[in-house]
């Protein structure tokens, strides 16, 4: 081993301090924005997936209103930067502000009169006789009408800011939408990542090995990649999904933990081939040769002398892969596959709002917005790092 | 030739076998066996094992698969997946052959359709902005494509509804078929899902031709025909474009996979009753034969699709037949 500081700089942390892992990891930091910002697509994705991730990581504390609080009585209410409400007998109405300058001045205008006959439907509704007659303190109003017993417009029951309006539930969708990036950008992430560590031991070790092993593994992933991506997905979904939690303290994020073992699996043959092919071309290089001769462990060729030269190639599969997950991710909660009702899950959430497409349309488009700004983003960055790492060509999912 | 045609295709059987091995395995697992399922809480011990020998679920696993994969058991009248014969629907008691009957045509439209609307848009649009790098309008399509490739189908479909028969209605917002018809008479059904599909592959081989019509057009055979004075338009079909679209046709051979795997998503957006939804179903009820029938029937079709393209690829390149 101690002949390993001679090789150059890759293996100069055998032995690393604190300090020397600290500017390890600013170089590496410094290389990442090299690459991102290199670019004109970089610098417009880099920001739109930090304002995602910054949303994953403070999104629940950011978010105005409990995701899953139900109220039935604040029901579809159209998106706006305030809302008043205001309770009629036993009900509550939206109210903009001109309802309230109509009341103030006793006057029942068209769209008062609509109002309340969509909250009182059952109830009587307005009649062109109805009038307001007392304002009384300025906080609730008396209706009369001909022929029944006069009722009283309560106060103002609240104001709320309902930004992107709220769903079936009386849910305010912006929470939702902002409770839901964290689960799925996770989610996506680790699956990535266990996908390219998976694909990583498997390709090299395969491809350093080589002979019987090499020829049997490749067989397998040629019979994985004969499955187009979702498929392959939902059929691993299901053979594991067949499994309970093997502890329970992990009951309640197994689905979650499901999804992440499927998108991993699904990666590992495409990641796997890459890292065999370069595994394969560094093999008879010199570097190591000389570490073979060495009396280096297969292991530490693979890991300490091959994988270095790898990490470019392994940044664009990150970056392309994370773009590929977020999509399976989504689509498997949109098929009702993924995380269940009544979790703030973005394809769950199209999936639910589907229905009411024609009257509340934004149900479907908070959420189908943030989905794709989220994807736009992770394309863009990682476009611009493959543009600026000199690698030619997409890597098809 | 022959022998890189023999070698390709024992490689498929090979794949396919592998395949089917592990869609077996698959339905072993799924959650609950089918007859605990169609019991529920009728089940006696009695009813329970004429079920299981009804359904043939009473025998081991490797007779089973040999009998589902080559018909080896004479007495049940299967003839195995190898003469076409899935074995039946545990849900709809019926042969999976039926079961699949028109869906896998309705899904076949569809997906055809999509391919030949997207393929040839995508790569003549390729070309155009690639001889044009970083002007206005290679700008506008390259933003188009990125778009194309960030947006999930579902997303896109959903976005389509809400356009096209939410706000417009001028389309269906369900793709239905009633008993009796088919796609082709009721062509309005199958614009948006055909749409939808087209996206993503449109987006991604349009992207693909671009990146290799910019590097074809760098090198150094381009600028020799230009300076010769070559017309531009024939350099850039005669000379640049044959070379650029090799790699576009191993692209247009996964695309064929991601339009498969597309077609599962869409046809639930539409409710479109293709294979999509039928895997779907199967999953969800248990139906082993039918799940395991229809895995392999799009693997053999997908693997089939990337073998054309590699034929294709091989006959147009031929450093490949000869390596």
């Amino acid at each position: 081993m101690a002949s390993s500081e001679f090789t150059g700089e890759i293996n100069t942390g055998v032995v690393k301090s604190a300090g020397a892992s600290l500017s390890a990891l600013s170089l590496g930091i410094r290389n990442f924005l090299r690459l991102a910002l290199g670019t004109t697509s970089g610098r417009i994705g880099l920001p739109i997936v930090l304002a995602h991730a910054f949303v994953a990581i403070f999104g629940p504390w950011l978010a105005p209103y409990s995701p899953t609080d139900i109220r039935a009585e604040h029901q579809f209410v159209a998106p706006a930067f305030n809302q008043e409400f205001l309770s009629v007998g036993r009900f509550t109405i939206v109210a903009g502000s001109e309802t309230l300058q109509a009341l103030d001045n006793g006057v029942v205008s068209e769209e008062l009169r609509s109002r309340f006959a969509r909250a009182s439907s059952g109830l009587s509704e307005l009649t062109d006789a109805a009038a307001v007659s007392t304002v009384q303190d300025g906080s609730s109003w008396t209706i009369t009408e001909p022929g029944v017993a006069p009722y009283e417009v309560a106060a103002i029951e609240g104001s709320e800011r309902y930004w992107f309006g709220t769903d079936n539930f009386g849910r305010d969708v912006f929470s939702r939408v902002l409770s839901g990036a964290r689960s799925l950008i996770l989610i996506a992430l680790c699956g990535t990542l266990l996908g390219i560590f998976l694909g990583t031991v498997v390709g090299m070790g395969s491809g350093y090995k080589g002979g019987k092993i090499d020829e049997v593994v490749m067989r397998i992933v040629d019979a994985m990649m004969a499955f187009p991506g979702l498929l392959l997905t939902l059929l691993i979904l299901v053979t594991l999904g067949a499994r309970d939690a093997p502890w329970g303290w992990l009951d309640a994020q197994w689905e979650a933990v499901l999804i992440v073992f499927t998108v991993g699996i699904v990666f590992l043959p495409g990641i796997s081939r890459v890292m065999r092919s370069i595994t394969l071309k560094a093999k008879n290089q010199e570097f190591v040769m000389s570490a073979r001769l060495r009396g280096e462990s297969a292991p530490y060729i693979i890991f300490r002398e091959i994988l270095p030269n790898a990490m470019t190639v392994l940044a664009v599969e990150l970056s392309v892969r994370l773009s590929y997950a977020i999509l399976i991710v989504s689509s498997l909660g949109f098929l009702g596959l993924g995380v269940q009702p009544p979790s703030p899950d973005w394809g769950l959430m199209i999936s639910e709002g589907r229905g009411y497409l024609a009257d509340y349309p934004w149900l479907v488009l908070a959420p189908a917005g943030a989905i794709s700004s989220l994807v736009v983003g992770v394309n863009l960055l990682s476009d611009g790092i493959r543009q600026a790492s000199g690698l030619p060509r997409d890597i098809v999912r | 030739m022959a022998r890189f045609l023999a070698i390709r295709l024992s490689l498929i059987v090979l794949t396919l076998l592998l395949v089917s091995v592990a869609i077996f395995i698959a339905g072993e697992v799924l959650p609950g066996d089918a007859c605990t399922k169609e019991l529920g809480r009728f089940r006696t011990p009695e009813r329970y094992a004429a079920c299981m020998a009804a359904k043939d679920l009473d025998r081991s696993a490797a007779v089973r698969y040999l009998d589902w994969i080559a018909g080896v058991d004479p007495g049940d009248g299967s003839r195995g997946v190898i003469l076409g014969d899935f074995g039946e629907s545990f849900n709809q008691n019926k042969p999976v052959t039926e079961v699949i009957g028109h869906r896998f045509w309705y899904s076949v439209t569809l997906a055809v359709i999509a391919f030949l609307a997207a393929v040839p848009t995508a790569v003549l649009v390729g070309i155009w902005a690639g001889v044009r790098p970083d002007s206005i309008g290679d700008r506008i399509v390259s933003a188009v494509a990125m778009v194309g490739i960030s947006l999930p189908e579902f997303v896109t479909g959903v976005l389509l509804i809400l356009i096209f028969a939410s706000t417009l209605d001028l389309l269906p917002t369900l793709s239905t078929i009633p008993r009796g018809e088919s796609p082709i008479t009721k062509p309005e059904i199958l614009v948006m899902p055909i749409l939808t599909l087209t996206a993503v592959v449109f987006a991604y081989i349009m992207r693909m031709t671009r990146a290799n019509v910019i590097e074809v057009m760098q090198s150094n055979y381009v600028r020799t025909a230009v300076l010769k004075g070559i017309p531009m338009r024939r350099v850039v079909f005669r000379h640049a474009v044959p070379n650029a679209l090799l790699p576009t046709i191993s692209v247009v051979a996964q695309m064929s996979g991601w339009l498969l795997a597309g077609l599962i998503i869409v046809e639930t957006v539409f409710a479109y009753p293709g294979l999509g939804q039928l895997l779907l179903a199967s999953i969800n009820n248990d139906d082993q034969h039918l799940l395991q029938g229809l895995v392999l029937i799009i693997a053999g079709a997908y693997t089939v699709g990337n073998l054309v393209a590699d034929l294709l690829y091989a006959y147009l390149d031929p450093r490949i037949r000869y390596a």
